[in-house]
């Protein structure tokens, strides 16, 4: 019984083309002398990316490494407090950021010096006339303020009004 | 005494280590010596595999002056890269595993560019070979055209296949080499060989229907 012609038998007889395909005369005599000098011309090969470049060498010296990254440190701190003196230049903004104890403080407990609009709270406990504020949502006419109700301003946010309030 | 009357009565010398004596030695021996910078050693290396690695990156680039750059380039990795060779896979494999990402990573930074086929000549002997006689003499399309066209048409239908499976396709149906050593050159088993191998194959006959049966 004839068996079933293989399909893949006559594409395996036209693949074997391939194998006579041959470089020019020579080739082979010539490549072990080019590679060789090569060799001897301490010739690299790399096919790494520009960022493997830099990982690889950042691995291999790592006091170098360290030292880019106290100075990349160093360049964010400094370009973090040249932002924050331009924002607020007059104000002692450092001590809000290292003040870990700031509380809330009613109007009740505020400076007398302190004008306070009504409905705003102190957020701070920053000297008088540094102090931040914002309304009060638990008082009426902080909540008036919150919900940008009653004010000279348009009602942007009527919708957020509780009816309570939009009386 | 004239010159040559001079030369014919001094001593021959018999080379201790040159390259003749080098080549009568087994692979790991060669590997020793060119892992303690024995370049004479590497050089019998590069003769023995010179052929096999530029024809699997001639194969996969079908472009001469690509393939003779990056076998250069594969040899000279490899010898900056001997001493941390230990033996876990025979020296060819771990050869060829460098040769392999070597090409494929020349391929995927020129994928962007229009391919520039620069083919070899194809030698005397393919006009004599039974499998290439067969292919021509039939009653098919193929007689049509001639054996240069034939190669043209088989390097573009190659070219088509994505790099793996080229890279499995001229692996084992070209180089012949066995399923389980290409799966340690591709660095994956040889389930997923067999299945690349499968794949491509179709592709490939889709592609030269017209040239097949």
């Amino acid at each position: 019984m004839e068996r079933p012609p293989d399909p893949s038998r006559d594409l395996l007889q036209l693949l074997s083309l391939k194998r006579h395909e041959m470089p020019p005369p020579g080739f082979f005599k010539r490549l072990p002398n080019r590679i060789l000098v090569n060799i001897r011309a301490g010739c690299e090969v790399s096919d790494l990316t520009w960022w493997n470049r830099l990982w690889e060498f950042l691995v291999r010296e790592p006091i170098a490494a360290s030292s880019y990254a106290a100075l990349a440190m160093g360049t964010a701190l400094f370009a973090v407090s040249v932002f924050r003196t331009a924002v607020e230049p007059e104000g002692p903004s450092a001590l809000a950021w290292q003040d870990t104890s700031a509380t809330v403080h009613s109007p009740a407990e505020a400076p007398a010096t302190a004008s306070l609009p009504q409905g705003m709270i102190y957020l701070t406990t920053l000297p008088v006339g540094y102090q931040r504020v914002r309304p009060d949502p638990f008082s009426a006419a902080g909540a008036a303020r919150f919900y940008n109700v009653g004010l000279d301003t348009p009602q942007t946010h009527a919708e957020t009004v509780p009816t309570h309030l939009a009386r | 005494m004239r010159p040559a009357d001079f030369a014919r009565d001094r001593p021959i010398e018999i080379p201790v280590s040159g390259p003749q004596s080098l080549g009568d030695l087994d692979e790991p021996s060669l590997v020793r010596r060119a892992q303690g910078g024995d370049l004479d050693a590497f050089d019998v290396l590069v003769r023995r595999h010179q052929e096999r690695v530029y024809a699997t990156v001639y194969h996969m680039t079908a472009n001469h002056e690509d393939a003779a750059d990056i076998t250069q380039e594969t040899f000279i990795k490899a010898y900056n890269a001997l001493r941390g060779f230990k033996g876990d896979c025979s020296f060819f494999t771990w050869l060829y595993r460098i040769g392999v990402n070597r090409t494929l990573n020349f391929l995927k930074q020129r994928r962007n560019r229009p391919l520039q086929f620069s083919l070899n000549d194809l030698d005397f002997n393919a006009e004599h070979d039974p499998d290439i006689v067969a292919l021509v003499s039939e009653q098919t399309p193929r007689r049509a055209i001639d054996l240069t066209e034939l190669q043209q048409k088989l390097n573009a239908a190659m070219l088509k296949l994505s790099e793996v499976h080229r890279m499995v396709v001229i692996l084992h149906d070209i180089q012949g080499l066995p399923h389980e050593e290409i799966a340690g050159i591709m660095d994956c088993n040889s389930g997923t060989v067999r299945s690349r191998l499968f794949y491509a194959r179709q592709q490939l006959q889709a592609l030269l229907s017209d040239y097949l049966k």
